[in-house]
């Protein structure tokens, strides 16, 4: 065990050494962080008209007979935001009682046949989720306060600011790794681009699960593939940074202080 | 009545996001301080002709994997043999441990075990060290899990901390030896990286309060005693102790270049018993401790705040569940308008609980100040203990509640071990 642990060159220490901050670099990531969030603040007026134009444009060859209409919203005062009108389908009785037979036995073999690990517990809370919103349909169907239409309404307003906070997030923790300002702001402009890709393709998977399956299925959407997803990306970007900043220190020792 | 509800509801979902915002700011600070200010330098400079008499406790139940291995490395260990004793508690092993014990007291004097074998006994690491503390020669305890592998320098880095008379207790860093296994592993090794590297240090630099882990670390004997040795019926002893001593004004040391290898869980279902087993313990010591910190006046109002916070840690998965059904019952009231713009915040805090309460930015941080530059890749992985913790720690919360108000005694299950050694060989 102890030849394993033994090793072929000692580095210094790296138990006390830290480093000066860079604080040129710091203001430049503010600016540019300030400067994503400006032309999101400006022009998401325009992002959420090309992201329900789109979405229409990609589900009515799929739904030809379907309402997909181009609808606006206020979000805050004097600001608008577009998002599609559309319809979903409304679970039946029959349909509700299949989905809770069917997560019921799926949680049975979550406990029972599964091992215990991340995936399991995962699956537990997809399901748990799932079978409140069934219950809620059985029992309680005429005060289901959503349609299809507000649901992707409430969307286009959480991705507003969800694209916000990923950024502000992010623009903090890509000012601690020692990273070149060029680098910070891959990290950031990355991160900015791969939200609205990913927030557009959800809006329309979204959608599609509404109208082709039913409205049923809100709820586990909204509160798994969320933003929990989101912070996904954004510390899979963070990584690569990380990554990168620790390459870099392999070159650039002197920049350690004990 | 509608309207009070959702008001409620919507006041607790403003707490939730207000309590795991100021945990991501704490940690936030943390990081910003062990990357960009000056350390605090532990006592490792310091040579020391008159070590005090130490003391090494190692709790051992059906250990026999993994029994050779420390015995091995703290024999080979550079502080002087007249003034170290090794002191394995075998607590009821039905394995080999007793005789694999007997024969390195044979050979080798200064390692004197204690077998712990009657039927009557209080099991578990607290009653183990209590009777142990009352045969131990040395005036520093010093506490390793039979499964760790302690470098040769270690003891007397450990010992030299208690130079300083106001130091009660030291603490060294847990690096894990088995980080290639599987990806459990290495997600732990990150986490042991966040938890210590940043963490741990920043606390000290800090003069907040870097917490005793009950492993790789010791503390004053006459001390503890004094105060009444270990609570048999509390699991988490380790964080019992760094409360008890905080809250007389004495303080912990932390080592941050005492590294200490360790085996880690290699398989979910441990873990998930050991975190549920440190929840249960932390959540314990929360309900002990919480006024007696409070109203402590040996300590100052930041070191109060760190501790506070410290202590209520282990209850953060339980505000999420909470802070989740919350929003579950918002959504079916059709009140979800708070939560487009703030929804996203609730999962600050699953961020913040990712890697047992490191966020992702401290465990980069971590990695940087390593010198690794592949581990950061796995960071994104650290998701998936989220739910994964968020079920096993409020589970354990639970049964620390039902412990209190029951005053049943918890039972120590010990986490299982994987190193394979030829026992038959060693003996």
């Amino acid at each position: 065990m102890k030849e394993k642990i033994l090793k072929k060159t000692i580095d210094y220490s790296r138990a006390y050494r830290y480093m000066n901050m860079n604080k040129a670099n710091v203001v430049m990531v503010a600016l540019f962080t300030i400067l994503i969030l400006a032309i999101y603040i400006t022009y998401y007026k325009e992002i959420s008209y090309a992201f329900a134009a789109g979405a229409i444009a990609v589900l009515k060859p799929v739904f030809p007979d379907a309402s997909l209409h181009l609808a606006s919203t206020l979000f805050t005062q004097g600001y608008y935001l577009y998002y599609v009108d559309t319809v979903g389908a409304f679970p039946s009785l029959l349909f509700s009682w299949g989905n809770i037979v069917f997560t019921l036995l799926f949680l049975l073999f979550v406990r029972f046949i599964m091992k215990t690990g991340a995936l399991s517990v995962f699956l537990s809370y997809i399901s748990l989720i799932h079978l409140v919103s069934c219950i809620f349909f059985i029992f309680w169907p005429e005060y289901f306060p959503y349609t299809a239409a507000t649901f992707s309404e409430i969307y286009i307003k959480q991705q507003a600011t969800l694209s916000c906070f990923v950024v502000i997030i992010m623009g903090f923790a890509v000012l601690l790794p020692p990273l070149h300002f060029i680098q910070s702001f891959l990290a950031l402009g990355s991160l900015a681009v791969y939200s609205m890709i990913f927030g557009f393709v959800r809006y329309i998977t979204f959608l599609f699960i509404l109208y082709k399956f039913s409205v049923l299925y809100m709820c586990v959407l909204f509160f798994v593939l969320g933003p929990f997803i989101d912070f996904l990306y954004l510390v899979g970007i963070y990584s690569l940074a990380v990554c990168k900043a620790a390459g870099n220190l392999k070159v650039q020792r002197e920049i350690w202080q004990w | 009545m509608v309207d009070y509800l959702v008001d409620i509801l919507h006041i607790f979902f403003i707490f939730v996001v207000l309590v795991m915002l100021t945990y991501a700011i704490r940690h936030f600070i943390f990081t910003f301080n062990r990357l960009y200010c000056r350390q605090k330098f532990y006592y490792q400079d310091i040579i020391d002709s008159d070590l005090p008499k130490v003391t090494v406790l190692i709790p051992m139940h059906n250990e026999e994997q993994v029994a050779t291995g420390v015995l091995d490395a703290l024999l080979a260990c550079d502080y002087p043999a007249d003034r170290l004793e090794i002191k394995p508690v075998n607590d009821h092993s039905e394995d080999k441990t007793k005789e694999i014990l007997e024969a390195y007291h044979i050979k080798h004097p200064n390692v004197v075990p204690l077998h712990r074998e009657k039927d009557d006994q209080t099991r578990g690491k607290p009653a183990a060290l209590n009777d142990a503390m009352a045969e131990a020669t040395g005036d520093i305890i010093i506490v390793f899990d039979a499964d760790y592998l302690p470098g040769k320098g270690l003891i007397k880095v450990l010992a030299t901390a208690f130079a300083d008379p106001e130091v009660g207790a030291v603490m060294g860093r847990v690096t894990p030896v088995n980080t290639k296994v599987n990806l459990m592993t290495r997600l732990l090794d990150l986490e042991r990286s966040g938890g210590y590297q940043v963490d741990q240090q920043a606390r000290y630099n800090l003069d907040l309060l870097p917490q005793y882990g009950g492993t790789v670390g010791g503390y004053r004997k006459a001390l503890l005693l004094s105060t009444g040795g270990f609570n048999t019926k509390i699991l988490a002893e380790d964080t019992e102790l760094t409360y008890r001593f905080m809250t007389n004004g004495w303080k912990i040391a932390y080592a941050n270049g005492a590294e200490c290898y360790e085996e880690a869980p290699e398989d979910w279902g441990v873990r998930a018993r050991q975190v549920n087993r440190w929840a249960r313990g932390h959540n314990e010591v929360m309900f002990h401790y919480m006024f007696k910190l409070l109203r402590s006046r040996k300590i100052t109002f930041s070191q109060k705040l760190d501790g506070f916070m410290l202590l209520t840690i282990y209850m953060m998965p339980v505000i999420l569940i909470l802070g989740i059904v919350d929003s579950l019952l918002l959504f079916f009231l059709g009140r979800m308008d708070i939560m487009t713009g703030w929804w996203i915040i609730l999962f600050v805090g699953a961020y913040n609980t990712f890697g047992n309460f490191a966020p992702f930015f401290q465990i980069g941080t971590a990695v940087v100040l390593d010198g690794s530059k592949d581990r950061a890749k796995l960071l994104p992985y650290l998701s998936l203990n989220f739910y994964f913790y968020m079920w096993y720690i409020s589970k354990g919360f639970v049964e620390a509640i039902v412990d209190i108000i029951t005053r049943r005694n918890a039972e120590w299950k010990k986490t299982e071990r994987y190193r394979k050694e030829n026992v038959g060989e060693k003996l």
